[in-house]
């Protein structure tokens, strides 16, 4: 189970890291439209899914917002998991094993768990309302701006399941303690 | 102060969980949370919250130029480029007094001159240099205070973007608050060279030992042939991403993703790319990068209660309680930007503290010759040092999160906390000689 | 009563500060501290362009910004903050309270649970600022000009390349030739952002913002909550400011042109060309915006049925 979750995550970050390393083909081609002069990179006659009626400066400033987007909110959860988020280790590391589980155990369950369930509802009805009004960008750019919305509700659900999935872990790890020392 | 229990109370769990450690996001975060749900704040607040970290966090362009120079970093160590280049400089330099010392400061000066964010010149020097620093015997401390120190000069060293930011919270030209900058970052990077050189010196750290990248070639002239080829790449990809933003061709977000396709590039030229290693890099500037960006927008959240439990007021309440002349008010200012420095990031700081001290600031008789305008790019000055300190002081400094996040477990936290300590008080230096000198400013 | 209301613009530029606590300070005036308006700064709880959302789901009781903020969602909100070779303030206000137009804007934001109200003004706006002369049509091909919206979109029907890089950004892109052309505001609020130390052609006039309306936004809630008086309060402090702000802008311009020419700017007019061209496209883009969405179509019918009227004894009138 962990080792298959450790994989998963690891797939995950991969997929962010090729995102990340689109954005800097995505700048390269603005600044090639920079360096030839032109006003539009490509004209459609019919506006296609996110692009719309054709590909300018700006379309390429809201890819690498996409990019960026769906890299952050996927690898939050990951990360987390891989417990690579910043911590003040100073007195942390003084903490015997059992007292570092009570911790996690009550940090997740009184921080943790209140602040991405609290972002929940908002960040689905953020990427709704986009969806709902057909939101697009106001300077000629992307279409369909839910597509960057919507990795907002993802990342916080993928969230919420690796704090749910931690918890049970480290109660599990405090009951099985407990009846070692019992 | 009863009425401001709210602040007060959250300032308090920031500490606790903080001190615990449990992961600071998450305390910042779920601070918030906490004192939403138990606050009289409309519960709307959650939506605040959000959009918060879409338009604050996410959908900023800037933030885009983090991953790139991170990638940057990675890239250069994974392909091995760096490693050889380094190894060179090492071995070419090696006659200098702390001669390793001295090329991160240069390099360091070089990024700050070249970006405008942290993070990127932390990292980069972290993963370039610090194996081998370590490896030429400086202490960790030492070596992780001196990468932390130079990295950071980024965000005062113009282009910045923290000037950009003060820049619109003051109300002056930002071409204004560069131009006072340069001086104040020339003389930490000079003071800085300094400190390296007389520890360098009294340790006589002369001896480091050879490179063991590069495999000692056969004949003179085919070793510096390739000490040449190996050097270019890092020699020639500064200039590329500075030459790339001064004639005008891309922005600073833009000259970091150029930045990332010359390395690309130059590693595919020299036969060193190839798809685990760049993908390692990459996997690498995702966690790093998710670090970052968690702390931003649990921040983000964490400023909005703080401001809504009533945190400006509490702030205005304390200087009016403790102050006296315009004197004794900016210092208390300058105090409590520094304290303050220690738990939150130069961001939060600016964004909630900056709109209450300007109207203060502007009325404040100083007596030495300032008023208006200059008062202000001086006081944001003043601001923008101490804030740079603010990345150094533990346990909240945003450099120290960067170093630790591209070292992981080379160098514990203690000696990174031990070596920034003569690098802030260099700082508070600088601070000083500003808040005597203001003329030093080119106002 | 207390209610929040937060800027979309930063109180750092004085008019922003002066016009929102003159508002505020008018409302609790009359309403004897009745019913009274907090006002906070740009980015003090929402992000500028969340706003509309934010009002109305409650979290503020009230904002003020401009409409174009939520031409994404609502297109045709682009048209109650400015239209391209469009009104200038008087005509605005004409159209929207003696023309219909106030009421197509209401009805724009009841889905959003917000009511607008008209709350300030904004003169003309500068045509930009540009590194190089322009002097046809030509010079503009290939042009990285930092404009947004309809300006934008018609910008780029003449070969410019409009790119949204970030505010703090343009004064080093114009520095270093990045950007070739910047517009921000009108004079007074251009002297901030220092274009005039790296940009030395300054050009008139704003075609693509004649004239431009802030807007009150109210929780719909919130107002349905307040009698009608204080609604009136509300409603005259609004008009009052839409006024105040003209007044005091329209002639305020004069010394900032005079800080730029020291500077060694040089205040001009676009070539006839280029303003022909300008508004030949701007005419297409309106119509393709028109045909693209319903309400835009509607809207912008109201505006030409009343300019028709409004312009015919304008002209008989001018001297
Ligand atoms: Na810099
Ligand atoms: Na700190």
């Amino acid at each position: 189970m962990h080792a298959f979750i450790n994989q998963l995550c690891r797939w995950v970050l991969n997929l962010c890291g090729l995102f990340l390393l689109l954005i800097a083909f995505v700048i390269g081609a603005g600044v090639l439209m920079h360096l030839l002069g032109l006003s539009q990179l490509v004209k459609f006659d019919n506006p296609y899914w996110l692009l719309g009626r054709g590909i300018t400066f700006n379309s390429l400033m809201g890819l690498q917002i996409l990019l960026f987007t769906l890299a952050m909110m996927l690898a939050i959860a990951p990360v987390m998991w891989l417990d690579r988020h910043v911590r003040v280790d100073v007195f942390h590391v003084r903490f015997s094993p059992r007292v570092r589980t009570a911790i996690e155990l009550v940090g997740h369950l009184a921080l943790g768990l209140p602040f991405f369930v609290l972002l929940s509802q908002p960040a689905y009805r953020f990427a709704e309302r986009a969806y709902v009004t057909g939101e697009r960008s106001t300077d000629g750019g992307l279409n369909d701006l839910y597509v960057i919305k919507a990795a907002l509700p993802v990342g916080v659900a993928l969230f919420v399941v690796v704090l749910v999935l931690l918890v049970a872990i480290h109660l599990w790890r405090l009951v099985v303690g407990r009846s070692r020392h019992a | 102060m009863l009425e401001y229990w709210m602040p007060l109370c959250m300032v308090a769990l920031l500490f606790t969980g903080i001190l615990v450690g449990y992961p600071v996001a998450l305390v910042l975060g779920g601070t918030s949370a906490i004192f939403l749900l138990i606050s009289d704040l409309p519960m709307a607040f959650a939506n605040l919250m959000l959009t918060r970290v879409y338009a604050n966090g996410l959908n900023n362009w800037l933030y885009i130029a983090i991953p790139m120079f991170i990638m940057m970093g990675l890239l250069l160590e994974r392909t091995g480029l760096a490693r050889d280049a380094f190894g060179v400089s090492e071995r070419l330099l090696r006659k200098l007094p702390g001669h390793l010392a001295l090329t991160v400061l240069f390099i360091g000066g070089l990024m700050a001159a070249t970006t405008g964010v942290v993070g990127a010149s932390v990292v980069l020097l972290a993963v370039l240099a610090l194996p081998r620093m370590l490896d030429a015997g400086y202490s960790p401390a030492a070596t992780s205070g001196l990468i932390s120190a130079s990295g950071t000069l980024a965000i005062l060293m113009p282009p910045s973007v923290m000037l950009i930011i003060l820049s619109s919270l003051v109300s002056v030209p930002v071409g204004h608050l560069f131009r006072a900058a340069l001086v104040p970052s020339a003389l930490l990077l000079l003071f800085y060279m300094f400190y390296s050189l007389g520890l360098a010196l009294w340790a006589k750290r002369t001896t480091a030992s050879a490179s063991p990248g590069i495999a000692a070639p056969a004949t003179e002239q085919r070793r510096l042939w390739r000490d040449a080829l190996a050097l270019f790449p890092f020699l020639v990809l500064i200039p590329i991403v500075l030459g790339t933003i001064v004639y005008g061709v891309a922005t600073p977000t833009e000259a970091s993703g150029v930045g990332v396709l010359a390395v690309l590039v130059f590693a595919g030229l020299m036969g060193k790319t190839d798809a685990t290693s760049v993908m390692e890099a990459a996997r690498e500037t995702v966690v790093s990068t998710a670090m970052i960006m968690m702390l931003v927008i649990a921040a983000t959240c964490f400023s909005l209660i703080f401001k809504g439990g009533g945190g400006d007021g509490l702030i205005r309440a304390s200087l009016e309680l403790l102050g006296g002349g315009s004197w004794s008010v900016l210092l208390l200012i300058l105090l409590l930007v520094f304290l303050l420095g220690f738990f939150l990031d130069w961001l939060e700081i600016s964004l909630i503290l900056m709109p209450i001290f300007v109207p203060i600031v502007t009325g404040l008789d100083l007596a030495n010759g300032l008023s208006g305008a200059s008062l202000l790019v001086w006081f944001a000055i003043l601001f923008a040092i101490n804030l740079q300190t603010s990345f150094l002081t533990p346990p909240f400094g945003v450099s120290l999160f960067y170093l630790k996040g591209a070292v992981g477990e080379r160098v514990a936290t203690l000696d990174i906390y031990r070596g920034v300590l003569p690098f802030i008080a260099i700082q508070l230096l600088v601070l000083l000689m500003i808040l005597l000198f203001p003329e030093l400013l080119m106002l | 009563q207390t209610l929040t209301l937060q800027s979309a613009f930063p109180f750092s530029l004085e008019v922003i500060d002066d016009s929102i606590h003159r508002f505020a300070d008018d409302v609790a005036t009359v309403t004897n501290g009745e019913l009274t308006f907090t006002p906070y700064d740009a980015g003090a709880f929402s992000p500028p362009f969340e706003i509309l959302e934010n009002v109305g789901n409650g979290s503020l009781d009230a904002g003020w910004s401009a409409a174009s903020y939520w031409a994404g969602q609502i297109p045709a909100a682009a048209l109650f903050q400015s239209i391209p070779f469009g009104p200038d303030v008087p005509k605005y206000l004409a159209w929207l309270y003696g023309g219909g137009g106030l009421e197509l804007w209401q009805g724009l934001y009841e889905p959003y649970n917000v009511v607008p109200i008209p709350c300030g003004s904004m003169v003309s706006e500068a045509g930009g600022w540009f590194t190089e002369e322009v002097t046809s049509v030509d010079d503009l091909q290939g042009l990285s000009m930092r404009i947004s919206g309809l300006g934008g979109e018609v910008m780029r029907e003449l070969g410019v390349s409009p790119v949204s890089i970030p505010a703090g950004e343009t004064f080093l892109g114009l520095d270093t030739g990045r950007i070739g052309a910047a517009e921000l505001s009108f004079p007074t609020i251009d002297t901030s952002a220092g274009f005039y130390e790296v940009a030395k052609h300054y050009y008139f006039p704003g075609w693509h913002q004649p004239g431009s309306l802030n807007e009150l936004l109210i929780n719909a809630d919130v107002w349905a909550g307040l009698d009608e008086s204080q609604q009136l309060a509300v409603r005259n402090a609004c008009s009052d400011l839409s006024i105040h702000m003209y007044a005091h802008d329209m002639q305020a311009q004069s010394a900032a042109l005079d800080t730029f020419r020291e500077a060694g700017v040089s205040v001009e007019r676009f070539p006839d060309e280029v303003l022909t061209a300008l508004k030949n496209a701007t005419a297409d883009v309106l119509d393709n915006a028109a045909q693209a969405d319903a309400d835009v179509a509607e809207v912008l019918q109201s505006y030409r049925d009343f300019s028709g009227r409004y312009d015919e004894y304008r002209e008989l009138t001018t001297f």
